[in-house]
């Protein structure tokens, strides 16, 4: 995207006044959206996200500057009022890149086509419509987007990258009178337009009008302390929420978080091995490569119950003096990056589904998860459940809606008494401090003992 | 980018390539921001950035395509890309791209004392906010100072030209305090468009009074209970559900207030308004991002729903005026509805009078999760909590994991008091509200 002798210029602009380390990160992000309201098109937009990232780095200080007027001299420009910030002489003279070898997790196969999706969409809008004269509303967004990346740093790393993805967001809403409810679901992948052979949008369309009608003929969900069953795949933002962001490096290097220190110790049930796994060919949370150059690995975070490691970039890293692990990540240009998630699950147990609901004596069974927050320095915790039901004397009862779960993160690792075998993966996006980042949260189905359950019931 | 050459070429493509009508929307931002960490410079950021936006009519159909290309633009691809979208788009409302309003109102809302403001002096303040936070057992955890400023052009085939600037600076400074095996970390914000209104000290004065006040916090019981909302948290409720006032969503069939203009929604002693020309609003403007001009209204008068907020698209589907709110949420986003500086008309009595007047109850100082915990169609919420117990008319112990969850709709009708201290602490904003028979969840 940009000469390699520009790039080392820049550079050592960037180190000028004698800082240790630059980095450039360009981005040309080819973006296309479109949304159909009860199954007509109701915006279609698209266009090009582009621009340049310069990254100084001096001991504890960070030096960040962006522009989308990417030329020689403005780049030049930008490094060297960024090492002004800093003072000192230059330590760096030159700088010999060497080309980052690494595997493509995945080739994308097919072309995006527009009109192919909205055809799709329009099925599935037919489909809830179909399913239920209660489906009053439908609405369906689409997202595809290739990020072409090129990351060079002062240490002589050279790499180039490109991201392809493509996301459904299938919503159908359910009303009588008054109420109205909402079945939601969002697949993707690190893929090519070929997703939407392995995905059947109909059946998931049809789904969502189901999770739809089933809230809204249910009663408000009852409040307080009570065990909870949540069922497999976005089950997972429990994990994600509760303990994931508490294992990020920017917060342990400040001390802000519950999980600091505490290598090599039991912090949660023995049942409970978790995983950030950023090299699962084709998954949404996928990379081939991190927002720093580092190749995605498989990073085991909790084993057997005790604390193995943290979700680590470089900056942070060299901090708490750990090795980088393939977590640092960011939206766009316009972020600096940090330590994140990439897809984070629960590993599959022994227990079995049947059995963790025939031992549930009374409780709440969460079908269908939402999003979520965290505090990650107090690890208190929070999230939506979008479809969930009354177990009593072991068998799943009537549907209950509009519940939200709390907890606090170092409590509720230690709470989780059954885990299944079901593992399975779901899509979304987290925000935090470097943006907006694709992940997958997973999980088998697990019980939780003893948690809060905000309903109005 | 030479605006004015690029956009003949760009509508001479345009016409070439069959689009009636069409319009450029371009942003140029830039900003700057630092924060200190243990009396250190920790992050030092400068930014510029920006791009274009075209958008034009094709057989009655809007097309959209942007780009952030600016070193290199090419007029075809992006009309072709426009011409694309076009061509898909199956809605038939009728689109338009504006000729204009008769008057716009005189608005300056650019305060050059902002931009004056040397680096020196706000590496300096965010060092004096680290300094009047820390201590007592406090440890802060990022201090920062922030400004930035935004300039916006209009240009479109009728005629119309168009531009505004904008400016801000932004405080936030978040710490860490612990009691026992209890962490706490809270944060706090000041954003404002004039130098003058940017009291940078008072969130730091009251960050550390609140950390400190919300040491030790446990949960209650569950049940019913008064609450007293505190404004900031009225105003994050509100804007969940601010979307529900928007013409195109009641139109799709996405709000509860579909047919109940002129009917009762609250209760009598509720006005909120929509003002555009709020002295030092955060979103004040006196044109939209259509170029229409905006005007003050009262969108729940005394209880009566007034009016919906309306762009060009929905009024003309409606039969009536744009009321100034056809906004986009960056350049390169399609026009949608958004509300100006939207606010809770404020009462009367004073927080520490509230207090007295929920006598045993909740104050609700802080939510979590209304991303996630919000039905914005049913008006249904569920959101994590934290505040004090209000015993015998005062402040008594911390509470926290608590939830609360209720129905906003429900809610405009079981207010009880509204007090007088509205703040700003973004564009939605309200005083604080005691409401009644609230489902707290704890333990």
């Amino acid at each position: 995207m940009i000469d390699k002798s520009i790039i080392e210029l820049v550079l050592l602009s960037a180190v000028s006044n004698g800082a240790e380390f630059a980095e450039v990160f360009v981005e040309n992000n080819v973006k296309n959206s479109l949304s159909l309201i009860n199954g007509k098109v109701e915006s279609s937009n698209s266009g090009v996200d582009f621009g340049c990232g310069i990254r100084i780095i001096n001991k504890d200080r960070v030096v960040y500057t962006y522009t989308n007027k990417v030329n020689k001299e403005n780049l030049i420009r930008l490094a060297k009022e960024g090492a002004r910030a800093l003072k000192g002489k230059s330590q760096i003279k030159n700088i010999v890149f060497s080309d980052l070898d690494f595997d493509k997790l995945y080739i994308p196969k097919k072309e995006f086509d527009k009109r192919a999706i909205v055809e799709m969409l329009r099925g599935g809008s037919s489909v809830c419509y179909n399913f239920s004269n209660q489906i009053t509303q439908t609405n369906m967004g689409y997202m595809d987007s290739k990020q072409n990346v090129l990351i060079a740093n002062t240490n002589g790393l050279f790499a180039e990258d490109e991201r392809v993805r493509t996301r459904v967001m299938i919503s159908a809403i359910a009303s009588n009178g008054d109420e109205k409810q909402t079945g939601y679901f969002g697949p993707g992948a690190l893929k090519g337009f070929e997703f939407y052979e392995e995905i059947n949008i109909e059946e998931i369309a049809k789904e969502a009008a189901r999770s739809a009608v089933t809230m809204l003929n249910a009663r408000e969900c009852p409040s307080g302390k009570m065990d909870a069953i949540l069922d497999n795949g976005f089950g997972g933002v429990i994990f994600h929420e509760a303990c994931g962001h508490g294992l990020e490096a920017s917060g342990i290097s400040k001390n802000a978080s519950v999980f600091a220190g505490k290598i090599g110790q039991q912090i949660a049930s023995e049942k409970i091995t978790a995983i950030d796994d950023g090299t699962i060919a084709g998954k949404w949370g996928s990379i081939n490569i991190d927002d720093e150059g580092e190749r995605g690995r498989k990073n085991v975070l909790i084993e057997n119950g005790i604390l193995k490691g943290y979700l680590v970039d470089k900056f942070n890293g060299s901090k708490i003096g750990m090795e980088a692990t393939g977590s640092s990540r960011r939206e766009s240009y316009k972020n600096i990056p940090t330590s994140r998630m990439t897809n984070t699950y629960i590993a599959s147990g022994k227990d079995k589904k049947e059995d963790i609901i025939k031992q549930t004596e009374y409780g709440i069974y969460a079908k269908y998860m939402g999003g979520g927050s965290v505090n990650p320095a107090s690890g208190e915790f929070n999230f939506a459940v979008n479809e969930a039901y009354i177990i009593r004397n072991g068998e799943i009862c009537e549907p209950v809606k509009s519940a939200t779960l709390i907890g606090k993160g170092a409590e509720v690792l230690k709470n989780i008494d059954m885990v299944s075998d079901n593992l399975a993966l779901a899509e979304g996006m987290c925000g935090a401090s470097s943006g907006s980042v694709p992940v997958c949260v997973g999980q088998p189905m697990l019980r939780v003992k003893n948690i809060t359950v905000g309903g109005r019931g | 980018m030479e605006i004015k050459k690029i956009k003949e070429e760009i509508f001479e493509k345009a016409r070439e390539v069959g689009f009636l009508e069409s319009e450029i929307y371009i942003s140029q931002s830039s900003s700057f921001k630092v924060s200190v960490y243990k009396s250190e410079i920790e992050k030092f950021q400068n930014s510029e950035s920006g791009g274009l936006c075209f958008r034009g009519i094709i057989d009655g159909k809007m097309g959209y395509y942007f780009s952030e290309q600016v070193e290199n633009i090419n007029p075809y691809e992006i009309v072709k890309g426009a011409r694309e979208n076009a061509i898909l788009i199956e809605s038939e409302d009728e689109e338009e791209i504006f000729a204009g309003s008769k008057e716009y109102k005189n608005f300056e809302n650019f305060d050059e004392e902002i931009e004056k403001l040397s680096v020196e002096e706000k590496i300096k303040m965010a060092f004096e906010m680290e300094e009047l936070v820390k201590g007592e057992g406090i440890s802060v955890n990022s201090s920062t100072v922030a400004k930035g400023k935004t300039k916006t052009y209009i240009f479109n085939t009728k005629g119309l030209e168009l531009e505004k600037e904008s400016c801000y600076i932004l405080a936030y400074i978040e710490a860490m305090a612990t009691k026992g095996e209890q962490t706490k970390e809270m944060g706090k914000s000041k954003i404002s468009v004039s130098l003058k209104d940017f009291d940078y000290k008072k969130i730091c004065y009251e960050l550390k009074k609140d950390l400190i006040a919300s040491l030790g916090a446990e949960p209650i019981e569950s049940g019913k209970q008064k609450v007293l909302l505190k404004n900031e948290v009225f105003a994050d409720l509100l804007s969940c559900f601010v979307g529900n006032f928007y013409a195109e969503n009641v139109q799709k069939g996405f709000s509860r207030l579909k047919g109940k203009i002129g009917e009762k929604v609250g209760v009598d002693f509720l006005t909120i308004t929509d003002n555009p020309f709020l002295k030092g609003g955060l979103d004040s403007c006196n044109f939209d991002s259509e170029g229409v001009a905006t005007y003050e209204k009262k969108v729940i008068e005394k209880g009566i729903l007034k009016t919906f907020l309306y762009n060009l698209k929905a009024a003309k589907k409606d039969g009536v005026s744009s009321t100034g709110n056809g906004f986009k949420d960056s350049f390169k986003a399609k026009v949608r509805t958004s509300c100006t500086n939207f606010y809770v008309e404020k009462g009367e009595l004073s927080f520490e009078s509230l207090i007295k007047e929920v006598e045993n109850g909740i104050l609700i100082t802080d939510v979590a999760g209304l991303h996630s915990g919000t039905n914005s169609i049913s008006g249904d919420f569920s959101v994590a909590c934290e505040g004090f117990l209000i015993k015998n008319g005062k402040i008594d112990k911390p509470l926290n994991q608590i939830v609360m969850a209720d129905n906003f709709y429900d809610m405009l009708f079981k207010i009880q008091k509204i007090g007088k201290d509205l703040e700003f602490y973004s564009s939605i904003a309200s005083p604080s509200i005691i409401v009644s028979n609230v489902n707290i969840s704890g333990i």
